[in-house]
């Protein structure tokens, strides 16, 4: 069953980022197709990884299948696997380093995969912030600014800063139906996981709002399968709760949570095009 | 209250009323139009019993068209008549109604958390960080309205929760309710859905039979029935400006609508446009939108409120350890699984429904009921953190509470009615001395500002006779597009609106004084006199023909 239903959202995981790779964001330029279809690929590479990742440390199928399918239909994931996307393919190499470090029995090979950790980071995502350094650090001030503004309800569930590099203007990085659910599973996130991807999650945060290219970075990528992990822990543990109400919120809850994903494919097939025509002279860089 | 506690408590009072009453005439640096409208219609009740339209013990004060509730105003006039017409008068009942939250906190909690070995500790906690909050101690250095109202409410949910052990005390809760829809109105949306929440979650306490309950009802409805008398006549009187700041009134969601539709084109099915471009969706995402900004940290801890005067310069409403502590205080609150726990959940979301429904977000002045689940949450957190003979936590503790407070101390008595004087419209009282002091010279005084309402200034720093204002001003009850009507004329005071400088100039009358802001003339003008903010920026020049 489980196999299943892996292999149904790794169709969708494929689906939504392969399908009219070519037209949607509109190429403005034929040479970012194949780099756009690598991060495609590294994209749905990324949810299967995710789902085994979680389930060999978290020993909870079902929990690993919400954490995959929550990363597959999430709008951040799907605009990044379809544009030109250093993080898309960083995050795949990290995840996958993790899941070869907790698999690997031999020590020297454990250690290696460490050493070469920041190394695949550097070849992978050259543009991460610590890599080219060229401008000042941003004040205090605009510092917990940034801080705060990856963690606000505008950020999570209503505008994309990242609107360059595939980012729908009316959407967030998360659909506003998971919102009952990040509550929940941030309140039961330290009975299921331990305390080591919560500092991963805090460093990358701040690491993000430390950026001098801010909103222009993409970073906090690198912490998205962690939110949609708390996401999925909250959609476990509800579903888990036997009462009929609780039920009956939940059904509801993920029917609008359909809702929201055609409302976003919507947006991101129909305006977000239209958005980029529009624009046309103001966008500097390939995606 | 053990004799320890009973010294503590005594000294989060003293540290309140210090905090509340000090310089309380000139921090803020001057009375904000609210304020002193009310200030001078309460005057005006006393003197002749109307309020400056002329109407008799008005339920809700038509003001400037934005039909203010009463009952601040009405507080005011004791106060008025003791200490004279001035702005220690006017603020007064908020400062002392800001106190009574205080106390009626410290009894809240300890009723709420009954049966808590340690709910007085937490109530003192609580009183604590109330005492020192920026957002309580702003509200009640001034007459904003929603200091009272929270008074009220408070009392109300306090002698509710008593009342489930001693039915005499839903008498008292009635009162408290009924009193506070007449403090403000987002009270008229929270006061009602609060109560239904207390109904809920005491359910299984209440004797619904009792007749105590039945009296209370009646006690309550009898307190609402001039509200809703003077419903009939004039709705007005209930939504204020309800109509003019709400999300629907606003015109950015349907351009945005309408741009979308385009969008989607000619050939578009209709149906995929109403699916995903309906008014329940596009309102509902905004309405959604507009209450979790009043949870998004950048308003809470870095920026607080937008508008002016809600404003402290370069912080949140509430202190960075707090943001913490009530993320703690939820958890703990819910794990120890208090009984209160969902009332204050639902005590902040109630809190900022109002909010939610107005274009002007994040709003600290609408969502201010929610000021006490924001301090009984940290003082949870807290009290968790801290264990017995622990000595470096609570030393730590103490050092980041007292360089919090004292920034912001630094930033409302020092840096606020210097750098940021205009946010309370300092200048008025002085261009009101001035031109009072030559009014006789002219036979007319042109103020060619449309902001602020001077009129209002004049008045009360003038004292002038009410009686003579209700008989001789002249109004056209036009209101403009949020909502203000405008006094054109009193006496030899005019007022002409959308009339600049760049208009007048050329065609000065003879023996007329023009008082004009300085961001409206060039900087070669000559003048008579000039009102400069305490930062040295230039406010009003004054001028006459033959200048």
């Amino acid at each position: 069953m489980h196999s299943i239903a892996l292999l149904l959202v790794m169709v969708y995981a494929s689906v939504s980022r392969l399908w009219f790779l070519n037209q949607i964001p509109p190429l403005l330029d034929t040479a970012s197709y194949y780099p756009r279809l690598v991060s495609a690929i590294f994209g749905i590479a990324t949810v299967a990884v995710i789902y085994f990742l979680s389930k060999l440390i978290y020993k909870n199928k079902r929990l690993a299948l919400l954490t995959a399918w929550v990363f597959a239909v999430s709008p951040w994931s799907v605009e990044q696997g379809r544009v030109i996307s250093q993080p898309t393919v960083a995050l795949f190499c990290l995840l996958l380093i993790s899941f070869l470090f907790l698999t690997v029995k031999n020590k020297i090979i454990s250690r290696g995969l460490l050493i070469i950790t920041p190394l695949v980071l550097y070849l992978t995502y050259p543009q991460f912030w610590l890599f080219r350094f060229t401008q000042p650090l941003p004040k205090i001030a605009d510092f917990l600014n940034n801080l705060f503004y990856l963690i606000s309800p505008e950020f999570l569930f209503f505008k994309n800063t990242t609107f360059w590099w595939g980012g729908v203007r009316e959407s967030g990085i998360f659909y506003l139906f998971f919102l009952p659910f990040l509550l929940l599973g941030i309140y039961k996130f330290y009975k299921v996981t331990a305390l080591g991807p919560a500092i991963y999650f805090l460093i990358i945060l701040l690491l993000s709002a430390a950026s001098p290219y801010f909103p222009e970075s993409r970073e906090f990528y690198l912490a998205y399968p962690l939110l949609c992990l708390i996401v999925a822990i909250g959609i476990n543990y509800w579903w888990s709760v036997k009462s009929k109400i609780s039920r009956l919120i939940f059904v509801f809850l993920f029917l609008f949570i359909i809702y929201d994903i055609a409302s976003f494919f919507h947006y991101y097939t129909v305006h977000y095009p239209q958005q980029i025509q529009i624009s046309r002279g103001q966008i500097n860089e390939k995606f | 209250m053990k004799n320890s506690n009973k010294i503590l408590f005594w000294l989060v009072i003293l540290l309140a009323l210090i905090t509340r009453i000090v310089f309380l005439d000139r921090i803020p640096s001057s009375l904000y139009t609210d304020e002193i409208d009310q200030g001078y219609n309460a005057y005006s009740i006393m003197k002749t019993g109307r309020d400056e339209h002329g109407v008799f013990w008005p339920v809700s004060f038509r003001s400037f068209g934005d039909w203010k509730p009463p009952l601040q105003t009405y507080l005011m006039m004791p106060f008025i008549y003791l200490f004279g017409l001035n702005e220690t008068s006017v603020r007064l009942p908020s400062v002392l109604l800001g106190l009574g939250t205080i106390v009626l906190t410290y009894y809240l909690v300890c009723e709420l958390f009954r049966g808590f070995g340690k709910a007085e500790k937490l109530a003192l906690l609580a009183s604590f960080f109330l005492a020192i909050s920026p957002w309580h101690i702003l509200q009640s250095r001034s007459a904003m309205l929603v200091i009272i109202s929270l008074f009220f409410l408070e009392g109300g949910v306090l002698f509710f929760v008593k009342g489930t052990n001693n039915s005499k005390y839903y008498l008292l809760s009635a009162g408290f309710f009924a009193l506070s829809v007449y403090a403000y109105y987002g009270l008229r949306v929270v006061a009602p859905l609060l109560l239904l929440v207390l109904v809920i979650i005491y359910r299984k306490r209440i004797k619904f039979a009792h007749i105590e309950i039945i009296l209370g009802i009646a006690v309550g409805l009898l307190m609402m029935l001039p509200l809703l008398l003077s419903f009939r006549n004039n709705p007005d009187v209930v939504f204020g400006r309800a109509r003019t700041v709400s999300v629907f009134y606003d015109q950015g969601t349907k351009l945005r609508q309408w741009e979308l539709i385009s969008q989607d084109g000619v050939g578009a099915s209709t149906l995929v446009s109403r699916l995903f471009h309906n008014n329940v969706v596009m309102f509902g995402r905004n309405i959604i939108q507009r209450f979790l900004v009043h949870l998004d940290g950048r308003y809470l801890l870095l920026n607080g409120d937008h508008a002016p005067p809600f404003q402290i310069p370069n912080m949140g409403i509430i202190y960075p350890f707090d943001f913490f502590l009530i993320i703690i205080g939820i958890i703990v609150a819910y794990k120890r699984k208090f009984s209160s726990r969902n009332l204050l959940i639902w005590w902040l979301v109630i809190s900022i429904i109002p909010a939610a429904f107005t274009y002007m977000t994040p709003a600290a002045n609408r969502t201010f009921n929610a000021v006490i689940p924001f301090i009984i949450f940290p003082a949870i957190g807290l009290l968790q953190l801290f264990k017995k003979g622990q000595i470096l936590r609570p030393l730590i503790f103490s050092v980041i509470f007292s360089i919090s407070f004292a920034y912001f101390l630094r930033q409302y008595f020092l840096v606020l009615p210097v750098d940021y004087a205009d946010w309370w419209n300092w200048g008025m009282k002085e261009t009101a001395g001035y031109v009072q002091s030559v009014e006789k010279e002219y036979d007319n005084i042109v103020f060619l500002d449309k902001d602020g309402m001077p009129y209002i200034y004049l008045l009360f720093y003038g004292k002038i006779d009410p009686n003579l204002y209700q008989t001789t001003a002249l109004r056209n009850y036009h209101a403009d597009e949020f909502g203000f009507e405008r006094v054109e004329e009193f006496g030899k005071y005019l007022f002409p609106d959308n009339r600049k400088w760049q208009d007048e100039k050329n065609n000065l009358q003879p023996k007329t004084l023009y008082v004009i802001p300085a961001k409206d003339t060039d900087d070669r003008m000559e003048y008579l006199h000039e009102i400069r903010y305490p930062n040295g920026q230039l406010k009003y020049i004054f001028t006459e023909p033959n200048k």
